[in-house]
This record gives C-alpha cells, structure tokens and sequence, in this order.
C-alpha cells in the first residue's frame, strides 16, 4: 500500500488525536431522537409521474376541470378516521384509515424533470458529482440483509431505473427485478428454448469442468456464488412467482396486474425478502400514468381506483397474517401536482406541499399527518423533508437515522439531516 | 439506463441487456475518478446474470453467423473441435480429462452434424423499420405494444441456424455455456 492511499483517518491516529474525538462512527451516534421500530420488512409501492395529492389524500374543497376552478377533481368522503378525509376513489382505504398515515407536508424544490424528482425521493439527497448516493432500498438492504439466507434483499417489480440503484453500497446491495408478474426475474429465469432436459446437462457439464479443470484458489468465492445462484434459479425461491398457488378469490381482490405485483411482493416478503418496490405498471390504462398534464387528467380516477382496491386488499391481507405490523408499506411518487388546471383540463407539477403514505409497520398510526392550506399548495403545519420521511422508514425498521454509511473512506450520513416524525412512534 | 416514468414504451430492451450484466459486476454508468483494480463483492445475482442473461443467449444460441457455427460446419474433426473452442474461450489447451469429457460429449453425430442446409438469407433488419417508437409518440398504446415485442425479440436472439443437425447443435451449444459459465472464464477475460 503506498502513500497515496493512506487515508485522513490513518494519519490522525498516527498522530495521536483521540479516536473518539476525531474518527466518529459509534460516537457520533447520539440519543436516538425517537424509540426504534420493530418492523422487520418495507414494501414501497412507486407511482411514477407524479400522484396528485389533491385528488387523492389531500382533498379539498372540489373545483372543476372544464372551467378551470381550482380544487379538487372529485368529491372526497369520510374515512373511519374523524377530521380525515380521503378522495372519493378510495373507499377502500377509508375504511383503513387508522392503519395508515397520509403524510400530507411533505416538500422539495425538484418538479422540473421527472428523472430528477425521481431520484430525489429515492435518494434524499441531490446529485452530487464526486459519488453516487444510494437508493432508500439499497440502503435497508445494506443495513438489515435478507431475513433468510440465499435469497435476495433487494427486489424491483418494475424497470430497472438508476435511482433504485446501489450507488456507493455496491452491486451486494443492488436489486434483483422483475418486469411483470408473468414473466420470472430477470437473471434466474431460464430462456424458454432450454428445457429442464438440458438444463440438467448443462449444469452437469459445468461442474465436471470445473472439477477437471484448472480452477485457483481465488476463484472459490466465485464459485460459491455459483452454486448459490443455481440454487436460487431451482423450484425453492422460485415457486415465489407461482401466483397461481394463491387462492383465486384473493387474486381477484388484488385486481388486476398493479394488484397482482402487490400480492407478489407479500410472498417474496414471506420468502425472506426485506424491501421490495412495486413500481405501478403504466401500460394501458392511462397512457401518461400518473403523470396527467392535460387529457391525462380524465382517466386518474382509473389509476387511483386500481390503487385503491390493491392497497386496501394488501394491508387487509397481511392483517390477516398477523404481519402488518411487521410490514411497513411506503406509497411513494416524485412531487404532487397544483390545485390549478391546465389549459387542457390537467395538472403540472408542484413540489411545496404533497403527500406520500405510510401504512403498517407498527407506527401508531393517525390517518393524516401534517396540514396544508385551504387547496394543498402551501404547508400550515409540521413541514417533513424527503430526509425526514426517510428517517421515519429507517427508524420504523429499527436502522438508526442518525448511523453512517462509508463511500470507500468517507462518511456518508444515512440521511441528509432527517429526523423520523416522533407523532408516529412509540 | 433510465426509464424513470417506468414505462414500457420507454425501454431498451437490447442496451438493458448488456447494462444488466455489466452492473451486476460493478459497472456504474457514472465514473468519478478512474479506477485501476476494483473491488467489487461477490453477490449470487452475477453468475446469475452470466447463467441466464439475455447477453448468454446471444453468445450461446448457434445463428446463421455466429463464429461457433463456422467454426463447427468447417472443423475436420471433434477433437481439433474442442481444442480450438477452449483455446478460444479459456487461452489455454484443455486438460486430458477435460478433452476426453467433450469429446464423449460432442462425437455421437459428428460426423452427420452437417444437414447440407445452406445458409438461410439473412432477414436484414430494416434501418428505418415502418413503425417506431421515439419520445414524441411514446404515449399512444401501440408504442407500448412495438417495445414490448422488440424485448421478445430481443430475448430470443437471432433465429438458430439450420445448416446444423438440432440434437448436436445443443450439444455444442450447452458445451458454449458451460464454458462461458465457468470461474476461470469470469476471472480470466
């Protein structure tokens, strides 16, 4: 090792500085700001393009498309929470509202590019041009693993995207995906031209040449993983994707595919996966997703309706099971949309005051958090930042919000400065 | 790669291909110092990536111009075959145990392994196919339909060739993987 790697760290404890006061790490960990959780697992449902908060867990008084009053697009309804009310598309969440908490203040300066908002809710944090910080499941998966070994920690229903990505943590973190419920995951699927026949020959193949042949020392790792990865690939962590196992009345509970993944994800949950993201698929049913500039806007209700029944279905399912408290379900999207319309009858994008929900999980849940203002654009009341709403799901699964992470050498605080919300623990 | 509105429409299903594989071994697509050596820890998902990926595929299914189909139909006989393909794959000649596995492997039908087919036309992709996908469409309901065919397409890779007999062309195809698949390959590139 020579000169130029030695680290900042290493020549102050050559000189002599205290370890406690100079090198942090433990130290720098202080009172935790609030009891730690004890959920042992995270599901993050992502809405991509942009959930308008006033049409859904922020309603307001109503307005109208057609002549461009602003306000909410639909009508809302009273929710088994008093003083909370929730859009009239989610009836089925209504009646759920005590299991979960519409954090309504939430707030960031992003909503001119959708990649970057993104990547500011994944993340907490903005780019950076010296590292790549890591996404929120990159970073329970880091911290906590998988709870059963040989299965992965990580896993995306949905598209590869770079703010799921790793970042500094490293591919150990990253993710394994997969893009819809009928096909398997990307990397232990085999090509459908390869029967189970030949399967069996190539994998017979393989391990006599590995036994012939010249493998070194340093290539066992390597070669562990191998047989790890065969092993996952084999019926025992696959049969994860065998949604037809499931009872076919709970399927149609679910709805249909978004709903499908949700229940996907509840089995990889059961199977020992610790943070799965389910991305809402954007296929057909309203073509710019949640996204809804101009026409966009007619069929929402569509996308909040499916949102709705497969959400309510999932927390209800896992109460059933007795795992919702060990479950914490994050909704997440990259900014809200104004009460305004547009000239077409649709919503742009505001960041001031939107809301993303956390349900399960063992919080004490209040059914909203936070007020905003007679129509959703300005916040009155308990501001929460991006960091914050991260240290609330890190806290919730019993990571200390306040731990560091280390890019190479240098620390990297878990969160930006976040602080969990204390209304919703203990 | 970035599909962040994580819609189908959006994707690349042929350059998603390489950047799976290239990722899961550590590759980021922003490098912020050059790096000489890295370290990257070992996940079950890289072999995984190597033994299933889309880029396996390509390398492993025999097409009309794949260099392992030339190389099979010309060869004079199976053992010059297998000494040639681990030359090619690991740089270095098989053992004797290895040598005489493939062999076993690969003589049943060597010598009937031509069918006399000959080479199939190739369909040439069209430079500017009819109907495409690009930002300014990407919204309507057949882009999602055009990309979600262009990933299958992709998946499958190119058509096998039929100038090889089906039952030794897998053979030697399954031959290609599991050298492919190997420790030494992954750590001697």
């Amino acid at each position: 090792m020579d000169v130029n790697t030695q680290t900042r760290r290493d020549f102050l404890l050559r000189s002599g500085m205290g370890l406690g006061a100079v090198v942090g790490g433990a130290n720098a960990l202080g009172q935790l700001p609030v009891p730690l959780g004890r959920a042992r697992h995270c599901i993050m449902i992502w809405l991509g393009g942009g959930m308008a908060h006033i049409d859904t867990f922020d309603p307001k008084r109503l307005g109208d498309p057609k002549t461009r009053l602003a306000g909410s697009a639909y009508p809302s309804i009273a929710t088994n929470v008093p003083d909370v009310r929730l859009s009239e598309h989610l009836p089925g969440c209504a009646k759920l509202m005590d299991r979960i908490t519409a954090v309504r203040t939430l707030h960031h300066n992003v909503i001119d590019e959708h990649a970057l908002a993104v990547l500011r809710v994944h993340t907490g944090r903005p780019t950076s041009g010296t590292i790549q910080y890591p996404s929120i499941g990159s970073i329970v998966a880091h911290e906590l693993g998988a709870l059963y070994r040989g299965v992965p920690a990580y896993v995306v229903v949905g598209y590869p995207n770079v703010a799921r990505d790793p970042g500094f943590l490293g591919p150990s973190s990253g993710y394994l995906y997969v893009t819809d419920t009928d096909s398997g995951p990307n990397g232990l699927t085999r090509p459908m031209y390869v029967s189970e026949g030949r399967q069996q020959r190539r994998e017979k193949l393989l391990s006599n040449l590995r036994i012939a042949g010249l493998e070194a020392a340093r290539m066992k790792s390597y070669g562990e993983m191998l047989e790890r990865s065969l092993r996952l690939a084999g019926p025992d962590f696959m049969g994860v994707f065998q949604l037809d196992t499931e009872p076919a009345d709970l399927r149609q509970a679910y709805g249909g595919e978004f709903g499908q993944r949700c229940l996907l994800a509840r089995r990889l949950l059961e199977r020992g996966v610790r943070f799965v993201e389910v991305a809402h698929n954007l296929n057909f049913t309203n073509g710019t997703g949640w996204d809804t500039h101009f026409e966009g806007q007619e069929k929402q209700h569509l996308l909040i309706r499916e949102l709705d029944q497969a959400l309510s279905t999932l927390i209800v399912d896992l109460e059933q099971r007795g795992s919702l408290d060990d479950t914490l379900i994050v909704v997440g999207t990259e900014f809200g949309r104004p009460a305004q319309f547009d000239a077409r009858g649709g919503r742009g994008h505001y960041g001031r005051a939107f809301s993303l929900v956390l349900a399960g999980g063992g919080l004490r849940h209040r059914g909203a958090y936070g007020v905003t203002d007679e129509l959703g654009m300005k916040i009155v009341d308990s501001p929460v930042s991006v960091p914050d709403f991260h240290a609330t799901i890190l806290a919730c699964l019993g990571i200390h919000p306040q731990k560091e992470l280390y890019a190479g050498d240098r620390p990297v605080p878990v969160t930006d400065g976040g602080r969990p919300i204390s209304a919703l623990f203990g | 790669m970035a599909n962040n509105r994580d819609r189908p429409s959006l994707i690349l299903p042929r350059a998603q291909a390489v950047v799976d594989l290239l990722t899961a071994f550590g590759w980021r697509p922003a490098r912020q110092e050059p790096t000489g050596t890295r370290e990257v820890p070992l996940t079950p998902l890289q072999p995984a990536m190597v033994s299933n990926g889309v880029v396996t595929t390509w390398l492993t299914r025999l097409s009309d111009d794949h260099e392992m189909t030339l190389l099979a139909l010309e060869v004079s006989d199976v053992n010059a075959l297998v000494v040639e393909l681990f030359l090619r794959i690991l740089s270095r000649y098989p053992t004797a145990e290895e040598m005489s596995d493939a062999v076993e492997l690969l003589s049943p039908g060597f010598s009937k392994r031509r069918t006399g087919a000959v080479s199939s036309p190739a369909v040439p992709r069209p430079e500017s196919p009819p109907e495409y996908v690009t930002w300014a469409n990407h919204l309507m309901p057949k882009a999602t339909v055009i990309q979600l065919e262009e990933a299958r397409l992709a998946k499958m890779g190119d058509p096998v060739t039929e100038r090889l007999v089906p039952a030794w062309r897998e053979r030697l195809e399954d031959l290609l993987w599991s050298l492919i698949n190997l420790p030494e390959t992954i750590h001697y590139p």
